[in-house]
C-alpha cells in the first residue's frame, strides 16, 4: 500500500497524465481506504481550476507610458 | 501583388502607444512583479528597435512583439531560478509539516471536508483575493511553475525545459505547492 505522501504526488501527476498504470491502480486502492487523500484529490482539482481564473489589475500608467516612450526614442536618435 | 512587407510593417513609433497595455498586462500575469513586469516591456521595446532589420514581415508586429516578449519572461524566470535553486535543499522540511515519517497525514493538517461545491468555478472576489494570498506565499520558483502550468497551459516537459530543472524537481515543487496552497485555503477560506 502506498503512504499518502506517495498518493497525493500520484494524484498531482494523473492530472498531467504523468502516471504510470501501475501507479494508477495503487492510487485507486489508497483512495477507496483513505479519506483524507479523497478530500485532497477533488480539491486539488478544484484549485487547479480556480488558479487559471486569477488576474491581475493595475494598468500601465500613462506617465510609465511616456517614461517608455522617452527611452525608446532615446535610443532611436 | 501586394508584397508581404506591406502587409506586416513596423512603426517603433507607436508601440508604445499601440502595445504597452497588452504586453505588459501579459508580463504582469506571468512575473507577478509590477516593476519587472515594466522593465521585461522596455526590454522587449529596446530589443525589437535593435533588431529591425530581422522583421521579415511574416508576422503582425503585435505578434511580433510578443514573440519576443516571451523570450524575456523566459529570460527573467531563468535568471530568478538560478538565485531560487537552494530552497529545493529545505523541501523535506515542508513535507514534514504534512506527513509522519511513515508517510501518511499528520491529524493537524491532513484535509478536511470543505464541503464544498468542487466542481463549478468560485465566483466570489473574496476568495480569489485569498487566493491571490496563499500564492503569494509560496516561493517564486513554485510561483513560476505555476504561471507556466495553468496561465500557460504548459505541460511539465516543457516547462523543465525552459526552467532547466528536472523532472524530479519539478514534482517536487508541484507537490509542495499544491500541499501549501491548499492547507491555506482551508485555513483562510473554508475553516474560517
Amino acid at each position: 500500500m502506498i503512504s499518502c505522501r506517495e498518493a497525493t504526488l500520484a494524484i498531482i501527476k494523473k492530472e498531467e497524465r504523468k502516471i504510470s498504470f501501475s501507479e494508477r491502480i495503487k492510487l485507486a486502492l489508497h483512495l477507496m481506504i483513505c479519506s483524507f487523500c479523497k478530500f485532497f484529490e477533488k480539491q486539488n482539482k478544484f484549485l487547479s481550476v480556480n488558479i487559471k481564473n486569477i488576474s491581475s489589475e493595475e494598468p500601465l500608467s500613462g506617465a510609465e507610458q511616456e517614461e517608455m516612450d522617452k527611452k525608446l526614442n532615446e535610443l532611436s536618435k | 501583388m501586394i508584397n508581404k512587407k506591406e502587409t506586416n510593417l513596423l512603426n517603433p513609433k507607436n508601440w508604445v502607444k499601440n502595445y504597452s497595455e497588452q504586453l505588459f498586462r501579459f508580463a504582469l500575469q506571468r512575473v507577478n512583479d509590477r516593476e519587472a513586469a515594466k522593465d521585461i516591456v522596455q526590454e522587449t521595446f529596446f530589443a525589437a528597435y535593435k533588431n529591425l532589420e530581422n522583421f521579415k514581415g511574416e508576422v503582425s508586429e503585435k505578434n511580433w512583439l510578443f514573440i519576443i516578449l516571451k523570450n524575456k519572461i523566459i529570460d527573467h524566470y531563468r535568471k530568478k531560478t538560478n538565485q531560487l535553486f537552494t530552497e529545493l535543499d529545505e523541501c523535506e522540511e515542508a513535507f514534514e509539516n504534512y506527513f509522519d515519517e511513515t508517510g501518511h497525514w499528520k491529524k493537524e493538517t491532513a484535509p478536511h471536508n470543505w464541503n464544498a461545491d468542487y466542481k463549478n468555478p468560485v465566483e466570489s472576489k473574496e476568495f480569489f483575493e485569498i487566493l491571490n494570498k496563499c500564492l503569494q506565499k509560496l516561493s517564486e520558483l513554485t510561483r513560476i511553475a505555476f504561471t507556466l502550468k495553468y496561465l500557460d497551459e504548459k505541460e511539465s516537459d516543457e516547462i523543465c525545459k525552459e526552467l532547466m530543472i528536472s523532472a524530479s524537481n519539478y514534482w517536487v515543487v508541484i507537490h509542495r505547492a499544491k500541499l501549501q496552497l491548499r492547507a491555506c485555503i482551508e485555513k483562510k477560506w473554508f475553516v474560517k
